[in-house]
């Protein structure tokens, strides 16, 4: 039997095909085992290529974080420890992202003045001395704006939840002995700073636009809180109410860690740049 | 036809065949257990730490057959691990991905005990918003107080009209409660927490006994569930009749029927949690 002239064209596609493919997915483990050895040596990496001083450094170090969790460089713009591929998977598979335009609306919404937990935000906003004094501000300034009964329930327990976590971040150094969380935006402020560095790897959007979105998510950050130490509090506290059940477990892990690696590692930029007052 | 033909055919029908008989048997899995009528006692010592848990999850002890004054199970432990399965299969995925089932079922009871446990939701929110204004201005100021409120969240007329309706459900519903006897004469439902309390505490249970919640961290969900019990119902009828009012609101004849069978006596029998002061 004569083997058909198109076998001819289409089996060295398919070979070529089946070649790109396992590179590209070796690159990718590659790149990924790179983020994950970072991660679980748990220091902070920098790219020497790229500037650790000055207002872009300073503001991606608003998402140290998560950059230390994920064994990103601190000071890249674009991410260096995940490949594209498994950006564009957690994008689509953890934020429901799937586009360009999906992104900057993401963006957006990490950028305005709501975090994603309207009850913890209106809590923090009316916080009074006491608890008791806070839980009863909680109550009246809700009622006076005809908030349902049942969502003032959640508030006041949210009240608790925060106090819970405060008292345990106090005995964990997360916090000053006196320390309070005003907000929770530097949770999403980190997340935007991120946020900006995917979109760039994947190209959706430019590097010009990734800098003003860093640049952005760290101004509005400084505006809010007025140390490092203070913004790693308030993303601790946003992290843990949102996936913590409230019995300290992994995810408190995680974020206890990374703090503690941010405030004592050399490399570290909370120790290297000044946190940038009166912006 | 050709012989080709009909293999092709066996084959096809043969793998349509398999399918239907593998959801038939995965439904026949899934199948809610029909609801035990005769409560079962352990018949030991009570705990006093514990009595008020228990006397949550009784109705959903007895409805499953389960031992309802002891907090350790006497169920085959085949039959409660495929309990939980069930409870915990909306929480196997997380943004983690797949979880491992002893966490998925640590994430269900915390769901229902844990700090979220004074939040009533989904399709009960609404009659709980209600029940929490009469709780507020008290039952004969209870429509005022709806108004006070629609007022300020500035709601629109159908919607407040809706709620005044909701509210007349309520009351006959509980009116129906006293009737059968499962509510005293001058009490009213204080709150619907109890619906998810009850199975959160049989869920508990279970799960401790089969090794798939920390003992420690169990005993306190139930502890835990007990002092909410006390604070939020003045009595044991109150708390029946707050895991029972969703099926009278919703016409659910079975349960209904099923529940004026049963609970009676666990208000009478003096093994089971519910009778003791």
């Amino acid at each position: 039997m004569q083997i058909p002239i198109y076998v001819y064209v289409l089996a060295p596609l398919v070979i070529v095909a089946f070649v790109v493919q396992i590179v590209l997915r070796g690159r990718s483990a590659a790149r990924s085992a790179r983020g994950m050895a970072r991660s679980l040596r748990n220091v902070v990496a920098a790219d020497k290529q790229q500037p650790t001083t000055g207002e872009l450094a300073t503001a991606l170090a608003v998402g140290a974080h998560m950059s230390l969790n994920q064994g990103v460089s601190w000071n890249a713009l674009k991410d260096d420890a995940n490949s594209a591929q498994k950006i564009y998977a957690n994008l689509k598979n953890q934020w429901d992202v799937n586009s360009a335009a999906q992104l900057r609306e993401c963006l957006e919404s990490l950028l305005d003045e709501e975090t994603g937990d309207p009850i913890a935000d209106f809590v923090l906003k009316v916080r009074a001395g006491t608890p008791d004094g806070w839980r009863a501000a909680v109550t009246e300034a809700a009622r006076a704006q005809g908030v349902p009964e049942t969502t003032i329930g959640e508030m006041t327990a949210t009240v608790d939840r925060v106090l819970g976590y405060e008292d345990r971040f106090r005995a964990d150094g997360l916090l000053p002995p006196d320390g309070q969380i005003k907000s929770l935006l530097a949770y999403d402020r980190g997340r935007a700073v991120n946020m900006a560095r995917w979109g760039y790897k994947l190209r959706w959007i430019s590097e010009q636009q990734a800098q003003e979105y860093v640049l952005r998510a760290g101004k509005l950050a400084f505006g809010v809180y007025g140390s490092w130490t203070d913004l790693s509090a308030g993303y601790a506290l946003g992290r843990v109410l949102r996936f913590d059940n409230d019995e300290f477990d992994v995810w408190y892990a995680t974020i206890l860690e990374a703090h503690q690696v941010l405030t004592t590692d050399p490399a570290s930029p909370w120790l290297t740049l000044p946190w940038p007052a009166g912006r | 036809m050709t012989r080709r033909l009909v293999v092709l055919l066996a084959a096809v029908g043969l793998i349509l065949l398999a399918a239907a008989v593998r959801e038939l048997s995965a439904r026949w899995r899934r199948r809610p257990p029909r609801p035990v009528e005769s409560p079962r006692y352990a018949e030991v010592a009570p705990s006093a730490d514990y009595s008020s848990a228990l006397a949550l999850g009784a109705l959903a002890s007895v409805r499953a057959g389960e031992v309802l004054d002891a907090v350790q199970c006497r169920r085959p432990r085949r039959a409660i691990k495929r309990e939980l399965r069930t409870a915990a299969e909306p929480y196997r995925r997380s943004v983690l991905g797949e979880e491992d089932i002893s966490t998925a079922v640590g994430r269900c009871v915390n769901d229902l005990l844990g700090p979220g446990a004074e939040t009533v939701g989904g399709h009960l929110a609404r009659a709980e918003e209600l029940i929490r204004h009469r709780r507020r201005g008290g039952p004969e100021l209870w429509h005022h107080a709806i108004d006070e409120w629609a007022a300020r969240a500035t709601l629109p007329e159908e919607a407040v009209a809706g709620l005044h309706e909701t509210a007349d459900r309520i009351a006959k519903a509980e009116e129906e409660l006293r009737g059968a006897g499962l509510l005293g004469a001058d009490e009213v439902v204080p709150s619907l927490l109890a619906f998810h309390w009850g199975p959160g505490v049989h869920l508990a249970r279970g799960a401790i006994r089969v090794g798939w919640l920390d003992r420690t961290r169990g005993l306190n969900y139930l502890r835990r569930a007990g002092e909410l019990a006390r604070l939020w119902y003045p009595t044991p009828r109150t708390v029946l009749a707050a895991q029972l009012l969703p099926a009278y609101l919703t016409g659910d004849a079975k349960t209904i029927r099923w529940a004026e069978q049963v609970v009676p006596a666990l208000l009478t029998d003096p093994r089971s949690p519910l009778a003791r002061p």
